[in-house]
């Protein structure tokens, strides 16, 4: 702080113009990265009402007329009637399953303080890493084993053992970051561990349990590969299989608009809960995550 | 009430002495009870099947009905000397060195900017979209995006008249890029998120001190914002190694409309898939695609402990 006025004038500038430059260059690549995102979303939106014949032809042009053939198509593009069915089932049914015995693990984990614990968290957040790929041949063989191949309870079974490593490892940062307080008066008023648990902890867990379920039942939505290897059925596939077959059937059909209406009905429920919910969903993940 | 979870005073946090732990075993025996189903079910159906995938990698078996002949590592010798297994096991590391160093920086540089940027919240809901779209539809339009002769990246560049640049973005030459580029996309979003929620926990009187003391923006960077969320960084960077070794929809789609994708664009778990399961013309080499299964595990194991050790310094607490 010593320099003369004028080399003092000169930093300054100096410094001006590199924050100036900075938040131009920065808030240029913020704002394409999101007109990026937010115009391919777009574009396949208003694909979804186009014609088949022109949608490549003219690609900057607004649909001509707002007509629902294509949903109608990609209706039975998607057996939607059906794979919808199996997938609220089995995404449904999972992600209730899942949280019924993730949160009671994370809450063991996290708050009892038993010998040990560090390690079975360290030995459940091994299974996060595990590929799908890496599981799903034994499992197929072992469901088979127990009839429950092809079956939609073998789905949602296997859904929740692929989905406990990532619901134990958020909710245990959940119970973690929850004040003790609570629970240590309610053990001083001789409350069993149990009854803290149902009574105390799980009301607090409440943002966390909803922002895990929410992050489990979007990741089982959008899931695939078991459903694609357990099931084989056509009866007992999911949407997840319907897009895929839909996206094969291209090949012969060459029906864009179709597949393109068969998106927007896919990812139509998950952007509906994501709009309403985001903030959930975000402060969820990135609670678990960082605690 | 969601707010309380997100602000809640250092003091509060990672509560690691527990009143719970009380003299006597009642607390074990509640522990199980609270941890059995999840634990049951865990075992049965990720634990039991990684160990059955490590068995089959040394057999050779063609699935149900063959017998599987025992053959010690010869799978993993053979996938040792195979070139394409190698282009594949170079193109996952690809991902997970070059593609993690860039989708870091845009996650720093998103998390850096958006500190001040008042629609913040608006710009973080759109960068984390992506990761609630199934793969199968990403893959959708990225190919929408890069198709040879009707892409829109194709079509923009003529547009604006410079046709020079169009490419075939999907030939086997580029393909890998293209790929690259996607989980680019993807992925930076997802990390930024988590950064941000890093940095927001920084109380803002760190900024406010350093600001007053006459520092940088870059040195606010390296000095503060840095070493006070090194723990989210650290669990960033595992959750990298994760995402990078498994991620197979996304590509495997893109690579060809229900067709096994070509070699091209193999990484890691499509290479496994198709040789083991493949969709038109599987080989069924369970056992060789069960030891590229092991490979994948013992490599996200490895590299987890490794960033483990080497992150674990550095921590401060606050």
């Amino acid at each position: 702080m010593t320099g003369s006025g004028a080399n003092r004038f000169q930093t300054g500038v100096a410094k001006r113009l590199y924050r100036w430059l900075w938040r131009g260059l920065g808030g240029a690549f913020v704002w394409l990265w999101v007109a990026f995102s937010l115009g391919i979303l777009a574009w396949i939106i208003l694909a979804a009402f186009k014609r088949n014949d022109t949608v490549f032809a003219d690609l900057w042009s607004l649909p001509d007329s707002i007509e629902g053939e294509n949903f109608s198509d990609a209706w039975g593009l998607l057996n939607l009637a059906r794979t919808s069915f199996n997938s609220v089932l089995t995404v449904g049914g999972g992600t209730f399953l899942t949280m019924a015995v993730s949160a009671p693990a994370a809450y063991a984990l996290a708050r009892m303080g038993f010998r040990g614990a560090g390690g079975l968290t360290a030995f459940f957040a091994f299974g996060i890493g595990v590929p799908v790929h890496s599981i799903v041949i034994p499992l197929f063989l072992g469901l088979s084993e127990v009839g429950l191949s092809n079956s939609l309870t073998g789905l949602t079974i296997a859904y929740v053992g692929v989905s406990i490593p990532f619901a134990v490892f958020l909710m245990t940062g959940f119970f973690r970051s929850l004040p003790t307080e609570l629970e240590e008066a309610a053990t001083m008023e001789g409350a069993k561990p149990v009854r803290v648990f149902f009574s105390v902890m799980l009301p607090l867990a409440k943002p966390g349990m909803v922002a895990t379920s929410l992050i489990v039942a979007v990741g089982l939505w959008n899931e695939f590969l078991l459903a694609l290897t357990l099931t084989f059925d056509e009866a007992k596939r999911t949407i997840g299989i319907g897009l895929l077959n839909t996206f094969g059937a291209m090949r012969y059909t060459s029906n864009w608009v179709g597949l393109f209406a068969a998106v927007v009905i896919m990812i139509v429920p998950m952007t509906v809960l994501y709009t309403w919910m985001s903030r959930r969903i975000i402060e969820g993940l990135t609670v678990g995550a960082t605690r | 009430m969601v707010k309380s979870v997100g602000v809640l005073p250092g003091s509060m946090r990672r509560p690691r002495t527990s009143l719970h732990r009380q003299p006597g075993r009642s607390v074990p025996r509640q522990a199980g009870i609270f941890l059995a189903p999840a634990l049951i079910i865990y075992l049965l159906i990720i634990v039991a099947p990684t160990v059955a995938t490590i068995w089959i990698s040394l057999t050779e078996w063609k699935g149900i009905g063959d017998e599987a002949t025992f053959v010690g590592i010869d799978n993993y010798r053979r996938l040792w000397q195979d070139e394409t297994f190698r282009a594949s096991f170079n193109r996952t590391l690809t991902i997970l060195v070059v593609g993690g160093v860039i989708v870091f920086a845009c996650a720093f540089v998103f998390t850096m900017l958006l500190r001040e940027l008042r629609s913040r919240k608006f710009v973080r809901a759109v960068i984390f979209f992506p990761n609630i779209v199934p793969p199968v539809a990403l893959a959708i339009a990225w190919g929408v995006l890069l198709a040879p002769r009707s892409g829109l990246l194709n079509g923009f560049l003529e547009a604006i008249g410079l046709s020079s640049l169009t490419q075939t973005w999907l030939s086997p030459d580029l393909f890998f890029g293209s790929i690259m580029a996607g989980l680019i996309w993807i992925y930076t979003g997802f990390f930024a998120t988590i950064l941000m929620a890093g940095v927001d926990r920084v109380p803002n009187y760190f900024y406010e001190a350093a600001g007053l003391e006459g520092a940088s923006s870059r040195q606010l960077f390296t000095r503060v914002t840095i070493p006070l969320t090194w723990d989210v960084l650290s669990v960033s960077a595992v959750l990298w190694v994760i995402v990078a070794i498994k991620t197979f929809e996304f590509i495997y789609a893109l690579g060809g409309s229900g067709t096994d994708p070509s070699a091209a664009s193999w990484t890691l778990p499509v290479h496994m898939y198709v040789i083991a399961l493949g969709n038109r013309s599987p080989i069924l080499a369970l056992g060789q695609g069960s030891a590229i299964a092991v490979i994948m595990v013992i490599m996200v194991g490895l590299l987890v402990v490794l960033l483990r050790r080497l992150m674990r310094r550095g921590v401060v607490e606050f």
